[in-house]
């Protein structure tokens, strides 16, 4: 059987990689994968403690992780094509209209 | 599951159960009537009245929907706080929508449903129930920010909203699971059991970790230094009624959620008291001298709204040497201040009119000659961010430092009385600007209706009560506090 621990360190390393995702690219839309990395780590986090734990919660809480992720992938998508009518870009650098 | 029960449960969910309604009746309207929508805002504010009605109805005490969602006085306070709240931005924001030509349905459905999910996240008694609560809440208000669809500003704030309050929230969840791990539940009533059961001095890795981005993520949430990037400009880019609503809002619930979180992971006070002394401090101080430097009254509020996180933050540090006097001033304080704030907004709101944005502090000159009952209005909502005595803001403020003296954390409240002094310069430049300066040129008189003048009337007589007369609200800050610790 695989360890809890190898789960946890999958689970971290997409977490940092998600992070680090979030601070680096500049494309909105690799930014916003990169928060789904980060929500797919929790998942992994919470059904890998559901399993160890014989409890079933954390399953629960993945469905409504997922859940509320496409919701999310929605809006965030809709929110780029309307900043791109406008704009004709999505580049973080670019949203600096206002500063200070 | 009987029947009884269910009727309960439902019970328990009126208020709830009826914003849900509103919305969804609001939304079916909208979509099959063509004519112009200010009837909706009767409806929404028919709607929240009614649910403010029904909390009377609901018990005080107890657990819903298998132990999910607490029913108690903190509860219902909450729930009263976020009702209000919106019913009070829908009145001021119907100007504004007609100014911008944005009158549209949604706008009334999506306040409607933010509401309903601040209140579910009051009332959480699990983490499942406030990251649903949190997220509802937080999906709406992505979209009322980016409401103005051809502005670039408002675009820019939604987008930055978004990206933010998505990472977040996935840090917040990610902390939530890694508590999860460490206590075997989800359930804050449970946590809080498993963690006192433990012997003295236990603690894991995993465990402090997971509490550690638990507060991260709350921490961004309420715009505390050093996760507050997002907020000025948010509110400066969301349309002003808008930003009114964000600046208590989702603070205030995500504030209470933070509460809650607290009392249950009390077991390692130590630990988070001490995060906590460092971020308010920050959340002071920086909130407070990046305020002095604005030109825009609206980006003067929202760094002003950063510094009143760290008055309130003062309460909880508080809080963790002694439990019921910190926390309960924390939430005195922000039950004292969400009025004045949404008030101060509110103006701006109203002073937005053909060409002008109402939002720089050139804008407000003269406006006492201009509209003396607006100026009046924003002189009694400053006074009362400003924590002059006849106002609700004194009160709280009182009660915070009050809480860090008695709990013998004497420098903390030096440092909050240092920083309420560097306040005065930028919200008694707002006053003098209105009252002691010319209008420069011809400006047209604000369009505000009798809605919006009504309700920043009720504004301030409401911040005026709570400060003439504090001993009720004192009470129920204190009684509210007890029945969750």
């Amino acid at each position: 059987m695989v360890p809890l621990s190898w789960y946890l360190s999958l689970s971290a390393v997409l977490f940092i990689i998600g992070i680090v995702g979030v601070l680096v690219r500049r494309n909105v839309i690799v930014v916003f994968m990169s928060v789904e990395l980060i929500m797919n780590s929790v998942n992994i986090n919470l059904i890998a403690f559901s399993h160890y734990l014989s409890s079933i919660t954390g399953q629960i809480f993945t469905i409504f992780v997922i859940t509320v992720a496409a919701a999310e992938a929605a809006l965030g998508l809709a929110l780029i094509v309307v900043v791109y009518q406008n704009k004709g870009s999505i580049n973080v650098d670019e949203m600096n209209v206002m500063r200070w | 599951m009987d029947l009884a029960q269910l009727y309960r449960d439902m019970q328990a969910i009126l208020p709830e159960m009826i914003l849900a309604v509103t919305a969804l009746l609001a939304l079916i309207l909208d979509f099959l009537t063509k004519c112009k929508k200010s009837y909706l805002a009767c409806l929404s504010v028919a709607g929240i009245s009614i649910a403010v009605i029904s909390v009377w109805g609901i018990p005080t005490e107890g657990l819903a929907f298998s132990r999910l969602l607490h029913v108690d006085l903190f509860a219902l306070l909450y729930k009263l706080v976020f009702l209000s709240a919106g019913a009070m931005v829908i009145l001021i924001s119907g100007d504004y929508l007609d100014v911008q030509n944005k009158r549209s349905g949604e706008y009334y459905v999506l306040v409607l449903l933010a509401t309903l999910g601040m209140m579910v996240m009051a009332a959480a008694a699990n983490f499942l129930t406030m990251y649903l609560g949190l997220e509802l809440s937080s999906l709406c208000f992505y979209i009322l920010c980016g409401l103005q669809t051809k502005d670039a500003r408002s675009n820019e704030a939604a987008l930055k909203y978004f990206v933010l309050g998505l990472m977040a929230s996935a840090i917040l969840i990610y902390g939530i699971s890694l508590i999860y791990g460490a206590t075997g539940s989800l359930s804050l009533i449970r946590i809080e059991k498993v963690l006192s059961g433990q012997p003295e001095g236990w603690k894991s890795i995993g465990l402090i970790a997971g509490m550690t981005l638990t507060l991260v993520g709350l921490s961004f949430k309420i715009a505390a230094v050093p996760f507050h990037m997002w907020a000025p400009d948010v509110y400066e880019g969301a349309p002003t009624p808008v930003a009114a609503f964000m600046s208590v809002g989702p603070k205030i619930a995500a504030f209470a959620a933070l509460l809650r979180v607290l009392v249950a992971l009390f077991p390692l006070s130590v630990q988070w008291g001490g995060i906590f002394a460092v971020i308010s401090v920050l959340t002071m101080t920086v909130g407070n001298l990046l305020a002095l430097r604005q030109e825009s009254v609206k980006r003067m509020l929202a760094y002003s709204g950063i510094a009143h996180v760290g008055y309130a933050l003062i309460g909880v540090v508080a809080g963790a040497y002694s439990k019921d006097i910190g926390l309960s001033s924390a939430l005195l304080y922000f039950l004292m201040y969400f009025m004045a704030n949404l008030g101060a907004f509110g103006v701006l709101a109203v002073l937005c009119r053909g060409g002008h944005t109402g939002e720089t502090y050139e804008e407000l000159k003269g406006l006492a000659a201009n509209s003396p009952p607006a100026a009046f209005f924003m002189t009694i909502f400053i006074f009362s961010l400003l924590g002059i005595p006849p106002t609700g803001g004194f009160i709280g403020k009182l009660w915070v430092f009050a809480a860090a003296v008695k709990s013998d954390l004497m420098w903390l409240a030096a440092v909050g009385l240092v920083n309420a002094l560097i306040s005065t310069y930028y919200y008694l430049r707002v006053i003098v600007m209105m009252y002691m300066h010319e209008p420069e040129a011809e400006q047209p008189a604000p369009a505000a209706s009798y809605m919006a003048y009504s309700a920043l009337a009720i504004m301030a007589v409401v911040t005026v009560f709570m400060g003439a007369n504090p001993r009720p609200f004192i009470e129920l800050a204190q009684r509210s506090m007890a029945a969750i610790i």
